[in-house]
């Protein structure tokens, strides 16, 4: 069955839904496979950008393997009404789950239903069988989403400038590309180590001290390169103009593969390069430094975001920032995006 | 029971409200009007249930406009 039978199919059994009516929110049940399908295509049409939420099954099966962790809110009738779900997405970490994907039917959002299902998630799932850490990217053009982070007891520990383009969300009015605040909690750690550029330390120091990580944590001037060569892999987000580069180990070709993802950046005429480094390597300091050689600047520390250590996220723009336009909530957030800012401008200034 | 102005902003810090708006919001006006939004309001609902052990239903929560609607309320039920 492709997709547009499975939409032919979903729009078969659309039924009107009574507003109003009580509802429970629950762990998924293979019964809602439907009604999520369904929830989907009422609120993205044909367009979410994941088909595999068209079908019933393919729902079924992500939530039996554990990739996907959905809560929905339900009707006595069986309709589902709200979802929302933990998602394994980017980390190479199968313990840190994207919290996401919250839609609710247009009939039930004057309810508490959103903020129920949010808390089902922190208190129920968050810390659960598997679920080691959880985070979000919240969009910065309004501050909705990011409003949900307090309540979830996250922490933001990033920024990533211009990361989406306008068009994503120009029902919402966004004007030119749209950053995202990550923000996070770690449930389940051990401790691991922490190599960070010096550079970084006021930052990174601001960062951990609401994270409530075991670090054992070394802030180091200079680095060598691993021995050997690097072990990265790439992720092209097409539609969004961003190269995404993920480094288990910066080694001695590090130099030579930076250069050709820059010129890819430029062939592409891509929007932003970002690169997260595995800071429980002490090689992350050494790309880091590369990467600042190169107009590189620090986008945040994301824990367990690599089985094995926090990602040292630092990112490079192809489009002027507005950072005026970035609207953020909470004085954590806004201080975090000084530190972002300034080491921005510093690049920026190296550059010119 | 007991039930202040004061206790409530306590409780809506608490429940992830920016203190800043807890901190300003005149009793008698809607507090949908004076900085809370619709994911502060049902937080702040749910925590004055939790905190004085009260049912406060959705429809009766969207009828409570003000925190002097919200002391009235729970000073009735937890009496």
């Amino acid at each position: 069955m492709d997709k547009a039978e499975a939409v032919r199919r979903i729009r078969a059994a659309m039924r009107p839904v009574e507003p109003g009516r009580d509802y429970a929110v629950d762990f998924f049940r293979p019964e809602d496979g439907s009604g999520v399908a369904r929830l989907f295509y009422t609120i993205y049409g044909e367009d979410y950008p994941v088909a595999d939420y068209y079908f019933p099954d393919r729902i079924i099966k992500a939530n039996e393997s554990g990739d996907v962790r959905t809560v929905v809110a339900r009707l006595d009738t069986g309709e589902v009404v709200g979802q929302t779900a933990l998602y394994r997405g980017s980390p190479p970490n199968p313990g840190l789950f994207e919290f996401g994907q919250m839609l609710i039917l247009p009939e039930y959002r004057h309810s508490f239903l959103a903020l129920r299902l949010m808390l089902f998630v922190k208190d129920r799932l968050a810390g659960s069988e598997g679920v080691d850490g959880i985070f979000g990217e919240a969009v910065c053009h309004h501050l909705v989403t990011q409003k949900m982070s307090p309540k979830m007891r996250t922490s933001p520990c990033g920024l990533e400038i211009a990361l989406m383009p306008e068009g994503a969300y120009a029902k919402e009015r966004a004007a030119g590309r749209v950053s995202c605040l990550i923000a996070a909690r770690v449930d389940c750690d051990r401790r691991r180590e922490l190599f960070l550029p010096g550079c970084y330390r006021d930052a990174m120091e601001f960062v951990l001290e609401d994270l409530s990580l075991d670090r054992e944590v070394v802030f180091a001037t200079d680095a060598a390169p691993a021995s050997g060569e690097t072990s990265m892999d790439t992720k092209l987000f097409d539609f969004a103009g961003v190269l995404r580069c993920q480094v288990n180990e910066a080694g001695e070709d590090f130099r030579d593969k930076l250069e050709a993802i820059e010129r890819r950046a430029a062939e592409s005429k891509l929007a932003v390069v970002q690169f997260f480094l595995d800071a429980a390597r002490s090689g992350a300091v050494y790309g880091a430094g590369v990467l600042r050689e190169k107009g590189y600047f620090l986008g945040g520390l994301v824990p367990i975001w690599f089985a094995r250590g926090d990602a040292l996220l630092m990112q490079k723009l192809h489009v002027a920032p507005e950072f005026e336009a970035i609207r953020l909530f909470g004085e954590r957030a806004q201080a975090l995006m000084g530190h972002i800012r300034a080491d921005y401008e510093q690049a920026a200034a190296r550059s010119s | 029971m007991d039930v202040s102005i004061e206790d409530l902003r306590q409780i809506m810090i608490e429940a992830g409200v920016e203190s800043r708006v807890a901190l300003g919001l005149r009793p008698g006006e809607p507090l949908l009007k004076q900085g809370m939004d619709s994911i502060d309001f049902p937080a702040f609902a749910l925590a004055v249930e939790e905190h004085y052990g009260v049912k406060i239903g959705e429809k009766d929560a969207f009828s409570l406009r003000t925190l002097n609607d919200f002391v009235a309320f729970v000073s009735a039920r937890a009496a």
